[in-house]
């Protein structure tokens, strides 16, 4: 009697350990299956708010091409064609001067085509996917050096390679952005920029000689479009590190890994149970 | 249950075999199908010197570190923690050089001694292997972000032996608890190995109640991994198709 008690309590707690066992299983598999639902998820979500952030960025990179391009043609090409007009409008009227002129006139008219010429090169979305960052990088700072209002170097080490087209359009509006604040706020003369390719890291440094700032100004409300520029690195899966003080300049840097920045462009939503 | 537990120890080992070596076997399963192979030696051996010289105990206390080696590399393969890759590989090389240093001293041991020194060993790899199954489990949940795929049946056969192991050590921590006993207030072994010593102590009928639980837990491993085996092979076809 007692034997066969001993048995049903035995089969009683081996039955009860077996489906333990496969609860045990079941349970981690939902709750596998419940965290890669909650994954995709949040990749989804980060992926539109990627895509919404790309749309913007290249509204703003075209709205700063369109100021540009009708600031030019208001300042320089409507000027020199004006003059030109009027130049040949004294023609009709002094035929001794006539071929100064036209001499004049054809020169300044080359003059217009050349800034017409420059205008058609000047930054777009379409740019940046067809020469790529360190080439859009070199006309931009071409551009600038043209106007004379600051003198801008670009250093580039190791071999240049293709970041993917929505990250280098970030990485480039960061670019204009920080220009952008060096000619406006901080009254710099030189500006400094780097482009480090390595399989491991990419950077891209830029830094002024300007007035500088407190970087506690980060922390602050002040200090909006500094975080804009460390939010955008973030979006991309980069670093921002801003140094600056005041009276000693600026330096703005993005450090992004290229490998993991590909994994995270090519992401997909493979997460599976086999 | 000993009979059922032959049966399906050869039937894995000798599937284990042939997979290895028709080189159908994912590179996951390699230390399951050894483990499986040095088990078998293992139990043949023991029953030989079991028969021949009554005395089996230097055979475990000698494959054990390979079983182990086996099954910590097993989830090494299956663990990304980088902290835990190198314990495991040190705790293989610790518990070799342990083995190894005691062989001598275990062979001049007198066979009660030698039978507490085992437990504890067991005792030892059933605790490590508790903590690799646990970090196994944990890792599944944060390789999500990174894309990796689950593999059910690792899982299960990872499960087992968390299982196997948590009965592994309750029963050999009440057979070493029923022995010092035993030597301390001079009780017969036989009277405190009895299911029925219910007079001295509750370890014995702990001891009697997960001996075959147990089992039952090796023969559920057994059948995990049997499982895995063929699941193994299917996965490998499918992935040259």
């Amino acid at each position: 009697m007692s034997d066969g008690f001993d048995f049903w309590i035995l089969l009683t707690v081996a039955t009860g350990i077996l489906i333990l066992f496969v609860l045990f299983i079941v349970v981690i598999l939902f709750i596998y299956q419940r965290k890669t639902f909650e994954h995709q998820q949040k990749v989804v979500a980060i992926e539109q708010n990627l895509k919404q952030e790309i749309l913007k960025t290249q509204i703003e990179v075209q709205d700063q091409t369109l100021t540009y391009v009708s600031r030019e043609i208001h300042d320089n090409i409507t000027q020199v064609l004006s003059f030109v007009k009027l130049s040949l409008g004294v023609v009709s009227k002094d035929p001794e001067q006539t071929q100064a002129k036209i001499t004049e006139s054809r020169e300044l008219l080359s003059q217009a085509i050349n800034d017409l010429r420059d205008l058609s090169k000047s930054m777009s979305f379409d740019t940046i996917k067809a020469a790529g960052l360190e080439k859009t990088i070199t006309l931009e700072l071409e551009r600038i050096n043209k106007s004379g209002l600051v003198k801008a170097d670009l250093y580039v080490e190791g071999d240049p390679f293709s970041l993917g087209e929505k990250n280098e359009l970030v990485l480039f509006r960061i670019f204009q952005e920080t220009v952008n604040n060096a000619l406006k706020h901080a009254n710099a003369q030189q500006l400094k920029i780097e482009l480090l390719y390595s399989p491991k890291v990419f950077n891209l440094t830029i830094a002024d000689d300007g007035v500088g700032f407190p970087t506690s100004i980060l922390d602050e409300h002040r200090g909006s479009g500094l975080k804009n520029l460390q939010n955008r690195a973030a979006l991309i899966g980069g670093t921002a590190t801003i140094e600056s003080s005041p009276g000693n300049g600026c330096s703005v840097k993005i450090a992004l890994d290229p490998l993991l920045e590909n994994m995270y462009a090519d992401a997909d939503y493979s997460n599976s149970i086999s | 249950m000993t009979y059922a537990y032959w049966v399906i120890l050869i039937i894995d080992a000798l599937l284990g075999l042939l997979l290895l070596f028709t080189k159908r076997l994912g590179t996951i399963m390699y230390p399951i199908a050894l483990v499986l192979l040095i088990n078998l030696v293992e139990e043949s051996v023991a029953y030989y010197f079991k028969v021949k010289f009554r005395n089996n105990l230097g055979v475990f206390f000698f494959f054990n570190p390979f079983e182990y080696a086996c099954l910590a590399w097993f989830f090494y393969y299956n663990i990304t923690y980088l902290f835990f890759q190198k314990t495991i590989k040190a705790s293989i090389a610790i518990f070799f050089g342990f083995v190894i240093c005691y062989l001598y001293f275990f062979i001049k041991l007198t066979p009660l001694q030698a039978k507490v020194l085992l437990d504890y060993v067991v005792v030892t790899k059933g605790v490590l292997l508790i903590i690799w199954a646990i970090a196994y489990i944990v890792n599944i949940f944060d390789q999500i972000g990174k894309y990796k795929k689950l593999s059910v049946f690792v899982l299960m056969v990872a499960a087992a032996i968390l299982f196997y192991s948590c009965f592994s050590i309750l029963f050999h921590l009440s057979e070493i608890y029923l022995f010092n006993y035993s030597e301390l207030h001079k009780v017969p072994l036989t009277v405190m190995f009895s299911a029925q010593n219910k007079a001295h102590m509750y370890a014995s009928q702990q001891y009697a109640a997960v001996k075959p639980l147990l089992y039952l837990t090796n023969i559920l491993l057994y059948l995990c991994i049997f499982v895995a085996l063929i699941k193994s092979v299917a996965v490998s076809k499918k992935a040259i198709n």
